[in-house]
């Protein structure tokens, strides 16, 4: 099923301390095809807070797909991808790692923590809009997202 | 005569008191007269005797069939009565008594014979002792002929008078008649020795002495003599035993020499030599480097003498591991420790071995290793300092990468972003101007990748097996198809070994090698050639190709990280491929170099450790 345009718009919620990095993703996904909203939170504390609706994110509303940055201050990537797939009411969302390294232990370590999918954020600048577009064309049109448990 | 004597009553007192049986026998063999001495020396009174048959009544009966018979030829006048002859009669007692018989016939007037007269001796206490005398000297015999010592017998002049059979086996026979001192062998001073003997010492003297065996050979025996004197106490020579020593010297001086010897290293070893009890702890030997730091401590208990604050046996004592279940020493047990008194480290080497009265007894043999342990507690620090730096350096490296790559994304990113949205608003020049800043953050972020790789190699050594670098190479080859497809080049190998190594990293190293080759090509075709020579336990592999070639001015320079010797617009890259190399070599014990002439291509040698029989 593809989903088409009027449908209601689709929750990503971008985990990213690096506002040059949020204003790329956002200006790619502005000209998506599928109607989404781009929340964004700077570190892994506020993640974890927004997931679960505490505090100043208690309104917000649960994401369809979350974008995770590794190198974050404070609580990194990885502590806040744990915290996520330990969470019964929260693994179920995918989460795409989305970084700059290419270490192997990264990969490894964000597969053992079951990320759904890891990628390495290209250094240049049409590389980089092409990999959020197929990030968008994948993750928003093709893959079935499972449905919204909690509503 | 006296007065009342008769004539035959003399005689017959005589013999009585000479202890003389006189009897008369009739031809029948009746007893006809006898004297006291003889009734007595039956048992009985003479009056009982006369009339009874001597036969029946006083022989044995074992010959008296034989006795009788002989007494009929007498009587008969077939036989004289002979020379004197024994015989065993019976007394009352039934005891047997060994008589002495001279005997005559008696004759009447007629020259009839009527008896016989016979006076008899009891010879039956001297033939025991003659008997009993006999044996004493046959066991005398017995016994001077089997000892193996030689026994011998000298007169005053000290002339071998006599030999025993083993003297006989040592000197000879010929020996009897001839003087002592002609078998001795060398200047000696024995007969000055026993000088004191021949002067009425009644002491056994003891001498060692060289002779000459009978066959030739000289042996060392040892002597015991002593004086003889006659009656009167004059001597008259000396009786002495001899025992031939040599061989128990021999094996004296070989024992002595072997204590001494093992004395000596155990002297100098330097280590401390000790044995202990190992029930009560008491020490029963030490070397003279344990002397040396303890004191005489023989005699004393080894975890007072030995250690310091020990109430008891020391709670790290070895003695429970040195005897095996069945009781009989278990073999050495090695450990190390620290001693108490001296501070010292040493490496100890303990065993249970049977001590000379045959109990067993702990043998240590300590090694001071202060030295080395304090070497060894230097390195582990510098170890571990040099594993916390080269931790330091992979998080720094890691780090940098990371954080050098976020911000430098910024740059190329935005340049770009801009370049599409605002490049025609900007001017001619503008464009040119953001490619060069694109290109150069492209470049650093290719330089930071590289000096990330690097910083990874060595870090693995755990990785490292027998692998086989033919493998590698075509691994590599195939990682490099599309250069090789691209500029035609030809590369060939030999058969290549199996080296011990990490796989991904020498895949590495053919690719940065051949990519090299590739790069740095002549107007030539590209050849390529790979191959590998056994040197000792390493392999020396040799990549040559038929490029450029490298000045040898800069066979060294080429190795070093991000060091180009062109321009990077004409050979582009950063300039850390060989550097990567070469690390990858050197973290593999190894070492790589070039030969090399401009315009005549390069060989790259390298060396890497052969594949170890052991495997994990």
């Amino acid at each position: 099923m593809i989903r088409s345009e009027y449908a209601d718009p689709i929750e990503i919620l971008l985990v990213e301390d690096n506002p040059g990095d949020v204003r790329l993703t956002f200006e790619v996904l502005k000209d998506a095809k599928v109607h989404n909203v781009l929340n964004t939170v700077e570190n892994g504390l506020d993640a974890l807070a927004y997931l679960r609706k505490q505090g100043r994110f208690s309104r917000a509303s649960r994401p369809d797909l979350i974008l995770l940055d590794l190198n974050l201050p404070g609580m990194n990537g990885r502590e806040v991808l744990e915290e996520i797939k330990k969470d019964e009411k929260l693994r179920q969302i995918p989460v795409v790692i989305l970084t700059a390294s290419e270490a192997e232990t990264d990969i490894l370590q964000s597969y053992d923590l079951h990320a759904n999918c890891f990628i390495t954020k290209p250094i240049d600048f049409n590389q980089f809009v092409h990999v959020v577009k197929v990030i968008e064309n994948f993750w928003l049109q093709i893959v079935k997202l499972p449905p919204h448990r909690e509503q | 005569m006296p007065e009342g004597l008769k004539r035959e009553d003399l005689t017959r007192h005589l013999f009585d008191i000479a202890g003389v049986i006189e009897m008369a026998l009739e031809r029948d063999g009746r007893i006809n007269f006898i004297n006291s001495h003889g009734a007595r020396l039956l048992g009985y009174e003479a009056e009982e005797i006369i009339g009874r048959n001597w036969f029946d009544s006083f022989l044995p009966e074992g010959i008296r069939g034989e006795c009788r018979d002989a007494f009929a030829g007498i009587m008969a006048a077939d036989t004289e009565p002979g020379k004197p002859h024994e015989c065993l009669v019976l007394a009352a007692d039934g005891k047997e008594r060994l008589i002495r018989w001279h005997s005559t016939v008696i004759r009447n007037d007629e020259g009839r014979i009527t008896g016989l007269l016979n006076t008899g001796e009891d010879i039956t206490g001297r033939r025991q002792a003659e008997e009993s005398l006999r044996r004493i000297s046959e066991r005398q015999d017995a016994i001077l002929q089997t000892v193996p010592d030689i026994i011998a017998e000298v007169d005053a002049d000290k002339v071998y008078t006599w030999l025993n059979d083993a003297g006989i086996r040592f000197f000879s026979e010929d020996a009897i008649g001839r003087e002592a001192s002609h078998f001795f062998e060398g200047e000696q001073n024995t007969y000055n020795q026993v000088r004191p003997l021949f002067e009425g010492q009644d002491d056994t003297f003891y001498v060692e002495s060289w002779q000459r065996r009978r066959d030739g050979r000289k042996r060392l025996l040892a002597w015991w003599c002593r004086a003889i004197k006659d009656a009167r106490g004059n001597i008259t020579g000396a009786l002495s035993t001899a025992r031939d020593i040599t061989d128990l010297k021999r094996a004296e001086r070989l024992i002595r020499d072997s204590f001494e010897m093992t004395k000596a290293i155990l002297d100098n070893m330097d280590a401390i030599v000790y044995v202990a009890d190992l029930e009560n702890h008491e020490i029963l030997y030490i070397n003279e480097y344990t002397r040396n730091i303890f004191g005489d401590v023989i005699g004393k208990i080894c975890w007072q003498a030995l250690q310091s604050g020990q109430s008891g046996p020391c709670d790290f004592c070895t003695n429970d591991k040195l005897l095996g279940p069945d009781g009989e020493p278990a073999g050495v047990y090695n450990w190390e420790f620290r001693n108490t008194i001296s501070g010292s480290w040493y490496d100890i080497r303990d065993q249970a071995i049977r001590w000379i009265d045959g109990r067993l007894v702990r043998l240590e043999i300590a090694s001071d290793v202060t030295r080395r342990k304090l070497y060894e507690q230097k390195l582990a620090t510098t170890m571990r300092k040099l594993e916390d730096s080269n931790r330091e350096l992979e998080q720094f490296a890691y780090v940098a990468s990371h954080d050098l790559q976020e911000p430098l994304r910024m740059i190329s990113s935005y340049l770009q972003l801009l370049k599409q949205r605002y490049a025609d608003k900007l001017g001619g020049d503008a464009e040119e101007f953001i490619e060069y800043a694109v290109d150069g953050a492209s470049r650093l972020q290719r330089m930071i990748n590289d000096l990330l790789e690097f910083s990874r190699i060595g870090t693995r050594e755990e990785k490292r097996r027998s692998v086989s670098s033919e493998d590698s190479l075509e691994t590599a080859l195939a990682k490099l198809k599309l250069a090789i497809a691209d500029s035609d080049a030809r590369v060939t190998h030999d058969d290549l070994p199996e080296v011990k190594a990490d796989a991904i990293q020498l895949t590495r190293l053919f690719q940065n090698l051949i990519s090299n080759s590739i790069k740095f090509r002549s107007e030539e075709p590209i050849q390529i050639h790979v191959s590998a020579v056994k040197e000792n336990s390493y392999w020396r592999f040799s990549v040559r190709d038929n490029g450029i070639g490298i000045d040898p001015a800069f066979k060294e320079r080429i190795f070093m990280i991000f060091h180009q010797l062109h321009p990077h617009h004409q050979y582009p890259g950063t300039g850390i491929g060989l550097a990567i190399c070469k690390r990858i070599v050197e973290c593999h014990g190894g070492r790589i170099w070039v030969e090399s002439e401009p315009g005549e291509g390069c060989t790259f040698h390298f060396t890497l450790p052969e594949a170890s029989n052991n495997e994990d």
